[in-house]
């Protein structure tokens, strides 16, 4: 447990938590956005997993000369699972389950978690700082 | 004859880098997020603008006999790629009127009136158009907190590039 512990990068952490609750954010906008869209089906993004802070990163190709074109932009390689959700209770009859409520709900606590990332991560850096600083 | 080479020579560059430019231009995350909610914006206030129509318009008959009344109004949204934000938005896809049959009215002295008496009036209810407001002013204002919410969240990332 504490090997487990130990390899986990505490910067990395954070990096895959604050990209996690970006995709969040675009997913609950998208929901929001399609509230009122015919046949729209709410989507979910699947919470964080141990798996997600492990996945090493992708390589990228390096760029070793001026005239080389850069790879793809280097991006954190996290794939979160978007789950759809099927369930009826909030089934309107033009066939739309997006709930505004439950939505506009997700959205402040996405935006908690967000900010407490923030946090933590500015907390690190004045750490990192100061460690340096002496 | 060199310039000729040059030109086509920047067109051929100009093709290649075509595919890194779209790349550039595409957006994830909270950018997407914040894009989404203002295409959404967009298309809610479209609505309450047809709506509006609609209530404007809830007694607009013809003016001679035989002329049809205002119809109804109807718009539908649909997902679509939107190049320019590099991402999928909702837009308003399709305007259409209402095909529900007019209300009648009995009143000989109108001018629109048939030869019975009757006037065709608008397929307009009030009440529906109402609840349609209603909740299209729910949804515009969840979007708007979308979008403050998105807002602040690219402020406090680039705060943290900042320091």
């Amino acid at each position: 447990m504490v090997d487990k512990v130990n390899n986990i990068n505490v910067t990395q952490l954070l990096n895959t938590a604050m990209h996690h609750a970006s995709v969040k954010q675009e997913i609950i906008a998208q929901n929001l956005a399609e509230a009122n869209v015919p046949g729209a089906f709410a989507k979910t993004l699947a919470n964080l997993d141990e798996k997600n802070f492990r996945r090493p990163a992708r390589i990228s190709l390096a760029v070793t000369s001026n005239i080389h074109l850069a790879g793809s932009p280097s991006m954190p390689n996290h794939s979160f699972r978007v789950e759809v959700d099927r369930d009826l209770s909030n089934m309107t009859p033009s066939g739309n389950n997006i709930s505004v409520i439950e939505q506009t709900e997700a959205l402040s606590r996405n935006n908690i978690d967000y900010s407490i990332y923030v946090d933590i991560y500015n907390k690190l850096r004045d750490l990192e700082r100061k460690a340096i600083e002496g | 004859m060199g310039t000729n080479r040059y030109y086509i020579l920047s067109i051929f560059v100009a093709i290649l880098a075509l595919p890194l430019i779209s790349q550039a231009t595409n957006k994830i995350g909270v950018e997407a997020a914040r894009e989404k909610s203002s295409a959404a914006l967009r298309a809610n206030a479209e609505r309450m603008n047809i709506i509006a129509e609609n209530i404007a318009n809830k007694d607009t008959t013809g003016i001679r006999p035989g002329e049809a009344p205002y119809r109804r109004k109807i718009l539908f949204f649909g997902n679509q790629y939107d190049k320019s934000v590099g991402t999928n938005v909702v837009k308003v896809k399709r305007y259409d009127t209402d095909k529900k049959a007019f209300k009648i009215k009995y009143e000989p002295g109108h001018p629109a009136a048939n030869e019975e008496g009757y006037v065709e009036y608008p397929n307009v209810d009030e009440v529906i158009e109402m609840l349609d407001a209603k909740e299209t002013k729910r949804i515009y204002e969840a979007n708007l907190d979308a979008y403050k919410i998105s807002q602040a969240m690219i402020q406090k990332t680039y705060e943290i590039i900042r320091k």
